[in-house]
């Protein structure tokens, strides 16, 4: 038996054989772009400390919760990079951190992985739906699905931007664990069923929604629907330096933080 | 490495790796995307990478983790949504060999895993215990577990044949 199964495995190996389909240099670019953007993920952090307190103040002054508060120490003149003629966002998403911003509520979200990256910009809501069916292949997920099987997301808000661009926003019902925490989705924001379905009743169609990619988030008051806080970011790298250990970087490691 | 010397490594062990992974994974997109992925992954960690000694067995390492990963996303939905198995991607012409990848695929991640290093990669017991991080002993048993298990599966699948052909 073990030597059919050598001689199985090897003709089933050779005839699974495959040819690169992008160029050294482009492996090469692309682990580039991988150790920028890891690096912009640290010194984000490093910086988020700092911005938190001024980010959380700005979230104060522009009032993301639609609530009308005053806001006596904000001139006019101080609510940046959104012009006083468009409507305030109802939501920011902010994919590098996994959160996604509405009102006084910080939800957990998971986003686009490395090569199915969430669109980004200003977009509206569009159409609301309780329950959607998606194919797999519309959802992006591999490993044996190949479009054969259709899931139902409920809580879809969809979103379209100005250029056409689009995603949605749903339930990730299929991996609790990926929000706030990893990047799974084929491109849609996935966030927990409760926070998903809070989200739901809350936005109304024509409701603006900011997708972003990095940006800061005052850490001290995030906290899901759920009333449970995300839990932080993957640390991007492991350094075990001078164990002589057989060190190999977990799956995750390298698109944590990536957005 | 330098850049020259890890392209040309790249073209000549990429085919021999989507291989093996396509023997882990049954499933030529998986393994050519996890291979590619840990080979960037290697690039922008060339110092760990190379510091290992053992080039192709670091990226084999890393593209495995990765398809089990990806795996387990994919299966833990598909478990909610329907009970089948998953269909063949490329039922190739040797109908042996897609009954190979169908048994494969049945098998415990780990029983499968052992199998694909020790009788495809060439890797001892121990070896495999020290890449995949379990004592020998457990090692030992999920090979003659996977090794019964698909002897079982194809021996069902030949006699489903034979029944086909019957009828």
């Amino acid at each position: 038996m073990s030597d059919d199964l050598t001689t199985g495995l090897r003709e089933l190996a050779e005839s699974g054989q495959m040819p690169p389909r992008v160029s050294g240099a482009e492996v090469r670019r692309r682990a580039g772009v991988l150790r920028r953007r890891r690096r912009a993920a640290t010194a984000a952090a490093g910086v988020s400390v700092v911005t938190a307190l001024g980010v959380s103040l700005l979230f104060s002054l522009t009032g993301t919760d639609r609530q009308e508060r005053p806001s006596p120490a904000a001139p006019p003149t101080s609510t940046p990079s959104t012009p006083s003629t468009r409507a305030e966002p109802s939501a920011t998403v902010y994919l590098a951190k996994r959160v996604l911003l509405v009102g006084d509520r910080a939800l957990p979200v998971s986003a686009g992985a490395f090569d199915t990256r969430t669109p980004t910009g200003r977009m509206r809501v569009t159409a609301r739906q309780d329950i959607t069916t998606l194919s797999a292949e519309d959802l992006r997920i591999k490993g044996g699905a190949g479009g054969e099987a259709d899931v139902k997301i409920p809580w879809v808000v969809e979103l379209r931007a100005d250029d056409g661009t689009g995603t949605f926003i749903g339930a990730l019902t299929y991996d609790f664990k990926a929000p706030g925490n990893y990047d799974t989705t084929g491109g849609w924001i996935g966030l927990g069923l409760s926070d998903a379905k809070w989200l739901y009743t809350r936005l109304r169609v024509g409701d603006v929604v900011l997708v972003e990619d990095g940006g800061g988030t005052p850490e001290p008051t995030l906290t899901s629907a759920t009333g449970r806080p995300p839990e932080p970011p993957e640390p991007t790298a492991r350094v075990t330096e001078g164990t002589g250990a057989r060190v190999v970087p977990s799956p995750e490691s390298g698109t944590g933080g990536s957005g | 490495m330098t850049e020259e010397e890890f392209d040309a490594f790249y073209a000549a062990a990429f085919p021999r790796l989507t291989g093996q992974l396509y023997a882990f994974t049954g499933d030529h997109g998986e393994a050519q995307d996890v291979v590619q992925e840990a080979f960037v992954r290697a690039w922008d960690r060339r110092r760990e990478f190379l510091a290992e000694g053992a080039p192709e067995a670091w990226i084999r390492t890393v593209a495995m983790r990765l398809a089990v990963s990806r795996w387990r996303r994919a299966r833990r939905w598909l478990e909610l949504v329907r009970r089948t198995p998953p269909p063949e991607h490329t039922p190739g012409p040797d109908p042996e060999r897609a009954l190979l990848v169908a048994a494969l695929r049945k098998l415990p991640e780990a029983q499968r895993m052992a199998l694909v290093l020790h009788h495809l990669c060439d890797l001892s017991v121990e070896q495999v215990a020290s890449e995949t991080g379990a004592p020998v002993g457990t090692v030992k048993a999920r090979l003659s577990r996977g090794r019964a298990a698909l002897a079982r599966e194809l021996a069902t699948g030949e006699g489903e044949r034979e029944d086909d052909r019957v009828r």
